[in-house]
């Protein structure tokens, strides 16, 4: 009872927390993205006079003046209403969602890769730290977060699609279309956690629980992924959230070099459009779910962690 | 114990050899770096067919000599990058102290702060507010920084907590020793391991997200030369004129692989137990 | 699907030599969404859906389309087209003067995308008499024929009335050369032959556009074979095409890079340097424009005359040659208006612009004018120069149309766009815009207009293009007449 009763506390509190943070998103982009101009010198053409630009920014809302616009921003934004995009002539929302599938099965995907890549990679060279598979395992992950995104992905395409014609070059269709921006967007977030994973392990492996379980003879399979893994895998959950923002942030370009159609690209677009309602509804919406994926990873780790819970 | 243990001299090497040609770029570069020569575009590296001793590694789709502008572009890159990474340490550590040694609201304010920093997705901000304050060498710098202080403050932060607990910050604090002393004096020792790991690892970080800015068309302007940019120009051409992007593309990944490697190194030499976060 | 499979392995029997099914790959498709009809991206599928009255092809002429003739009034007041009558619409009913009426209705002129001649009730009358309509305007528009008639396509009332916007937007039907087949958003759009067009019936059974915003990627799927024709931008990628041995082809208006000057936008202007013609003209001279013109856009740029009316257009006069490279002519010109040792101005280019930007720098470096270089997104250019938010004579480089009297707008320093402001030039510009007749017109730009322009040079027209270049893959036989506003896919012959 006791703990349930302050389960709830802690939960009311992030969550509390978390629409503190979503209220500060949403004050910072509104605030950019008035100011980075309006967006009708792309929708005007040159016969129309001052007067036709009037009637235009009123009917856009845009000549009242900025709290005005904020409050009636806000207002409806809690509706799920961001506003009408000034470029699909829908609504922002709406735009966002329909994008939304193609970002989440890139992301998805990419994450399960980093996952099953990452994770055996840095708890063996954590096992053989120092070791020749350490050094060129980690090499090779590293490399993911060394050399720039778009480059990665290109030099993917000249060598899988161009030379070897095995994967087709761009667009979202059958899994073949998936593996190519899967594998440069799951090589970029591979870096992280394989070293998450491995000093993590390291940590571990030294500590007296897996010595004990050592000298108990257990194997030694059975000693690092039994025992040694199941604690490390507490501080793996944990990075999740910082996970997946750099995620979306390496999907904005990994869906401009193949064609994906997602939020990334939908987002880059409107920057560059000036499309307002749309920009501010991405990255709102982008970091609701990156506050969620926060917030449920705090909720899981107090739950298998007593150490840490609460605090 | 030997404090080299260890140390991976590869990337030690690199890092050096940039530095180096960063440094001496006047003396090493051929040319001028923005000088153009349209009807010497595209010439391959001298080994290549067409090539020339007179551009080494070839030139560009404007005749620009691919080695002076790597010397040059590498001044502005890691330029960009130490500048960036020695602010976010001065900023992300300043916040960082506070926050977790004053505790009460500041701390809870500042948190709150680096919270919001870390749920935006920081690249589209960037791009937002390129677009407003206009691409310069200055705003990439400023945007960069303001971006990514959050997740040294936080470290930092956690570790202040625990340091304050500590006997001796205790016994300081009854002695009277003032607050800025003791940060400075306690804290500030303590934390440096931590802040000097990320910031290694964020060097490579930096230079990367420049090189996404440049490929968006937002990064350090033209005609000044940096590898991100070099690589996002030569991106056109990258099947034929492979030479303009695979060189500056070959630079970002062997300096920022070293510093990857070396922050590595460093973490374990200084363990700092509570970096994992 | 499978009565789809048999069907097309029918077609190829009949016709094993030739390709079925082309794929384009294109930057963007706007909005896509197909109504209401949009001047700048989501066109490529509208007006291959749909027809105009009257249609502009290469090279530069009006020829009717859905009209068999049509007549416009001295005055510019009044415009008269007879309709075919052999034009069905792709759900099978056939187009009569209603449509005509409906699609020029009021309601749906204002939701047409980009061009507000038409607007604000200027539509006094539209009238049917049996197959013929007649339009009345309140005051004439110069332009109207290439800004309006060409562009707005003709939909079917009945159709349109019976399912909504939305239910055109999912199933947009014309009676263009293509039908709509499919729509994928952010991915694809494929159309198909329309047997019973009324013109030439594409060669072309069927064509996905999709939709690639990476050059490079574009590029490597012309390698694979993934796409066969590919939409560039004028510039470095035409010269990838060359080296890939794949065709490369320019389509489209005609366009011009061209130096304006923040201190002659406006009216009420402070003195400025470039206040002088002869400094104007100093920085044309200083630079080799074919030099740029052959290594950078690879031919498919040429050195440009003078202002609005680009060299390709029919009623040019080829008398007035684009002046030709003297560096120490520059320098003359420059030590005339009073700058003996050089010039030092601010330059502000997008970055779309970029590599001719850098050039232009360079040139002139070497005719001592030196040119800070300030690149910013297009957005942001636009923004400074339509609503003249830069301080000071800065130069820009800017791009926009050179077809003529629907450029001429520029030269009005009333529009929201102006490229010059001066109460000579707008003498001019309202003496050209009072002639509407399509042959004054055109007998005025050229004997009134560019003695004018070479003597007051308003502007600097720096190179000469067209909207973009296409690269053809292997299927592609040949390519050569174009709608200058679509692209007029009907022409196109596979191989």
């Amino acid at each position: 009872m006791f703990f349930v009763r302050r389960m709830t506390r802690f939960l009311l509190v992030r969550i509390l927390q978390g629409l503190v943070t979503l209220l500060a998103v949403s004050v910072v982009v509104f605030v950019l993205s008035r100011l980075s101009g309006d967006p009708l010198t792309l929708i005007m053409d040159p016969m129309s006079t001052k007067a036709d630009l009037a009637r235009e920014l009123a009917r856009l809302g845009l000549d009242r003046s900025y709290p005005e616009q904020y409050a009636i921003f806000l207002a409806n934004a809690l509706h799920g209403d961001f506003g009408q995009s000034i470029f699909f002539k829908r609504g922002a929302f709406e735009v966002f969602l329909e994008k939304l599938p193609a970002t989440l099965e890139l992301g998805g995907t990419a994450m399960a890769v980093s996952l099953l890549v990452a994770i055996p990679i840095g708890v063996l060279s954590a096992v053989h730290q120092g070791g020749w598979f350490d050094r060129i395992a980690r090499l090779v992950a590293l490399t993911g977060q060394s050399a720039p995104v778009f480059w990665i992905g290109l030099v993917l395409i000249l060598l899988f699609s161009v030379t070897l014609g095995w994967l087709p070059t761009a667009g979202r269709g059958s899994w073949r279309n998936l593996v190519l921006p899967a594998i440069t967007l799951g090589w970029y977030g591979n870096a992280f956690l394989m070293r998450i994973t491995r000093s993590a392990m390291l940590d571990v492996l030294g500590t007296d629980y897996v010595k004990l379980a050592r000298l108990e003879g257990l194997p030694e399979r059975r000693v690092i992924w039994k025992h040694a893994f199941k604690n490390a895998a507490t501080s793996i959950v944990t990075t999740l959230g910082l996970m997946s923002i750099s995620l979306v942030t390496g999907a904005v370009v990994t869906e401009t070099v193949f064609a994906w159609p997602g939020v990334g690209r939908l987002t880059v677009d409107a920057i560059f459009q000036r499309d307002f309602p749309v920009v501010q509804a991405a990255v709102i919406l982008i970091a609701v779910m990156v506050v969620a994926v926060n917030l449920a990873v705090d909720v899981v780790y107090a739950w298998i962690d007593p150490r840490v819970r609460f605090q | 114990m030997k404090p080299f243990a260890g140390m991976p001299l590869g990337s030690a090497l690199i890092l050096f050899a940039a530095l180096a040609g960063a440094l001496l770029a006047p003396l090493l570069a051929p040319y001028d770096p923005d000088q153009v020569d349209v009807l010497h575009r595209f010439t391959p590296p001298f080994w290549l067919e067409g090539g020339s001793m007179e551009h080494l590694l070839g030139s560009d789709d404007l005749g620009r000599d691919i080695l002076s502008r790597l010397l040059y572009g590498g001044r502005i890159s890691m330029l960009v990058a130490v500048v960036c990474v020695t602010s976010d340490a001065v900023l992300g550590t300043l916040i960082g102290m506070l926050a977790g040694y004053l505790g009460g609201w500041v701390d809870a304010a500042l948190m709150r702060l680096a919270d919001v920093m870390l749920a935006l997705p920081y690249l589209l901000i960037a791009l937002v507010v390129v677009s407003v304050l206009g691409a310069s060498l200055v705003n990439v710098v400023v945007i960069i920084v303001a971006l990514r202080w959050a997740g040294l403050a936080r470290i930092v932060r956690g570790e202040t907590l625990g340091i304050k607990q500590r006997d001796y910050v205790a016994l300081a604090r009854v002695g009277g020793v003032g607050r800025a002393a003791i940060l400075l004096r306690h804290v500030l020792p303590n934390v440096m391991n931590s802040v000097i790991v990320v910031s290694t690892l964020g060097v490579g970080t930096v230079i990367l997200f420049e090189s996404a800015l440049s490929f968006l068309g937002v990064g350090v302007p033209p005609p000044t030369a940096t590898w991100g940019g070099m690589v996002a120009d030569g991106r056109g051409s990258i099947g034929s004129a492979w030479w303009v992007s695979l060189f500056p593309g070959l630079a970002i990944t062997a300096v920022c692989l070293a510093c990857n490697l070396l922050g590595d190194w460093l973490r374990e030499v200084f363990d700092p137990k509570s970096m994992r976060a | 699907m499978r009565r789809f499979l048999l069907a097309s392995a029918f077609a190829a029997l009949a016709a094993p030599a030739m390709a079925q099914s082309l794929t384009f790959a294109i930057n963007n498709l706007g909005a896509e969404t197909w109504w209401p009809q949009d001047i700048s991206a989501n066109k490529y599928i509208t007006s291959n859906i749909g027809d105009p009255l009257v249609r502009l092809a290469s090279p530069y002429a009006l020829e009717p389309a859905l009209v068999k003739e049509w007549t416009s009034a001295p005055d510019g007041l009044s415009f008269t087209f007879t309709l075919r009558d052999d034009v069905l619409f792709h759900d099978g009913s056939k187009l009569t003067a209603e449509d005509v009426l409906f699609s020029y209705a009021p309601a749906n002129v204002e939701k047409f995308v980009g061009f507000t001649g038409i607007k604000g009730g200027n539509i006094t009358a539209l009238e049917a008499h049996g197959n013929t309509v007649v339009m009345r305007l309140g005051k004439p528009v110069p332009g109207i024929r290439d800004n309006y008639f060409v562009r707005a396509s003709i939909w079917p009332k009945a159709y349109v009335e019976k399912v909504g916007i939305e239910g055109f937007n999912k199933h947009p039907v014309g009676a263009g050369p293509f039908r709509f087949v499919e729509h994928v958003k952010g991915q694809y759009v494929k159309l198909a032959a329309w047997e019973k067009y009324y013109g030439d019936v594409p060669k072309l059974k069927e064509v996905t556009f999709r939709i690639v915003p990476e050059p490079a990627t574009r590029l490597a799927m012309l390698r694979t074979g993934e796409a066969d024709i590919t939409y560039n931008e004028v510039g470095a990628s035409t010269g990838e095409l060359k080296k890939y041995g794949f065709r490369g082809q320019a389509y489209g208006q005609p366009f011009q890079a061209a130096l304006i000057f923040n201190s002659l936008l406006t009216l009420d202007r402070q003195p400025g340097r470039f206040d002088d013609v002869r400094v104007r003209k100093a920085l044309i001279m200083a630079v080799d424009r074919k030099v740029i013109a052959d290594a950078v856009y690879f031919g498919a740029a040429v050195p440009a005359a003078l202002p609005v009316v680009a060299t390709s257009m029919p009623y040019y006069d080829p008398k007035y040659k684009p002046m030709a490279t003297d560096v120490a002519g520059a320098k003359k010109l420059l030590a005339e208006a009073g700058h003996p040792d050089g010039l030092s101005f601010d330059f502000m280019a997008g970055t779309n612009n970029k590599d001719l930007a850098v050039l232009l720098v360079s040139f002139w470096q070497r005719a001592g004018i030196k040119a800070n270089l300030n690149l910013v997104d297009p957005v942001t250019l636009s923004r400074a120069w339509w609503q003249r938010t830069v301080p000071g004579d800065q130069v820009m480089l800017v791009g926009g149309l050179a077809n003529g009297m629907a450029s001429a707008v520029y030269l009005n320093s009333k529009s929201g766009v102006a490229m010059y402001a001066g109460a000579k030039i707008d003498t001019v510009y309202n003496e050209g815009a009072a002639v509407v007749d399509p042959a004054l017109q055109e007998a005025w730009l050229r004997d009134k207009l560019l003695p004018v322009m070479e003597a007051e040079y308003p502007y600097a027209p720096v190179l000469e293009y067209q909207e973009g270049v296409l690269g053809f893959g292997p299927k592609v036989k040949s390519w050569t007449r174009f709608d200058l506003h679509s692209f007029g896919l009907q022409w196109l012959e596979p191989k």
